[in-house]
């Protein structure tokens, strides 16, 4: 299946590591233009090199930095068609009593502030285009909650808000916004958990195993296809059905 | 994106017409072999017919699913 991404601009937020690294590797596979985007510019600039892409340098919790570095992916790879938010804030693990206010609002300042950034920055270039596909991870705990995760889920949980109001108001210029919620994924921010909770985590689960990032990745790289027009404003578990119920 | 498909077999129900012909050309599209099963018997085998035109592997299975 040709996916005709050929030609396609597409910038990768959280590109350098994880999910986003395979994003950018599959996409760029298939013949997208792809811009690397991340905080770490040194890790960027391996995947961007690895892939004959261009690493961008963002600081997502600025709007003025985001723009700025979204118009440089225009001039130099052209306007992009492909928005892929792959970022987030792991580091503030804590249950709501032990979240402090500085801590919560670093994560909404990051998570869900920096994605909103990107898909402002990204609309008026779809929109002229008549062409854009916006796809956003979050987390399947959204819906159900996960203890000691206060202030990433609650970020994750405003990704989705987001995400479905841009594709409603973006609909009618041919441009589609949609969720992918992953598993349990073999990244560094899962490797950075303790071991005992990486291992509770696997046990806990439907398939008893990680996924690798290319099984998110393709999956992005599918929604961002032609064969993809007609899904917007849905959300995609690709968690192997590690949440349903199990006994 | 190689899907793979290539050698598995699909039984595509109500491929005879609308989605479930789409989908059976799609399937056939991508290497797979389609049994078409539907309960109009002749538009599924003209379905299966016309995949094998293209050159894939197709039968046809008239039939009720009930």
């Amino acid at each position: 299946m040709d996916l005709n991404l050929a030609g396609k601009t597409a910038a990768i937020v959280g590109g350098a590591t994880g999910i986003g690294k395979a994003t950018c590797q599959v996409l760029a596979a298939e013949g997208c233009k792809v811009a690397v985007l991340d905080k770490d510019i040194a890790a960027a600039e391996a995947v961007a090199n690895e892939i004959k892409g261009k690493a961008v340098q963002v600081d997502i919790t600025s709007f003025d930095n985001v723009n700025a570095a979204f118009a440089k992916v225009a001039e130099d790879l052209g306007p992009v068609n492909i928005l892929v938010f792959a970022d987030g804030k792991y580091d503030t693990y804590g249950t709501v009593m032990q979240t402090g206010v500085e801590t919560w609002d670093a994560e909404i300042a990051y998570t869900l502030n920096g994605c909103f950034h990107c898909i402002r920055a990204v609309g008026p270039m779809m929109k002229a285009n008549k062409w854009g596909r916006i796809i956003v991870l979050s987390n399947r705990a959204v819906s159900s909650g996960a203890y000691g995760q206060s202030a990433h889920i609650a970020a994750m949980g405003g990704l989705f808000g987001l995400t479905k109001t841009a594709a409603l108001e973006y609909a009618r210029a041919n441009v589609t916004c949609n969720i992918i919620l992953p598993g349990l994924v073999d990244t560094p921010s899962y490797q950075a958990l303790p071991e005992a909770v990486q291992e509770m985590l696997v046990k806990k689960g439907l398939s008893k195993r990680l996924q690798a990032p290319e099984e998110i990745a393709n999956s992005i790289a599918f929604l961002c296809s032609d064969y993809a027009k007609g899904i917007t404003g849905a959300e995609f578990d690709v968690t192997m059905g590690n949440e349903l119920f199990v006994f | 994106m190689d899907l793979k498909l290539a050698g598995k077999t699909a039984l595509v129900t109500g491929g005879a017409r609308g989605i479930g012909k789409s989908v059976a050309e799609c399937l056939s599209g991508e290497g797979a072999n389609v049994a078409i099963f539907d309960i109009l018997a002749d538009a599924a085998e003209e379905t299966a017919q016309a995949i094998r035109d293209a050159g894939k592997k197709s039968c046809c299975l008239p039939g009720k699913l009930v």
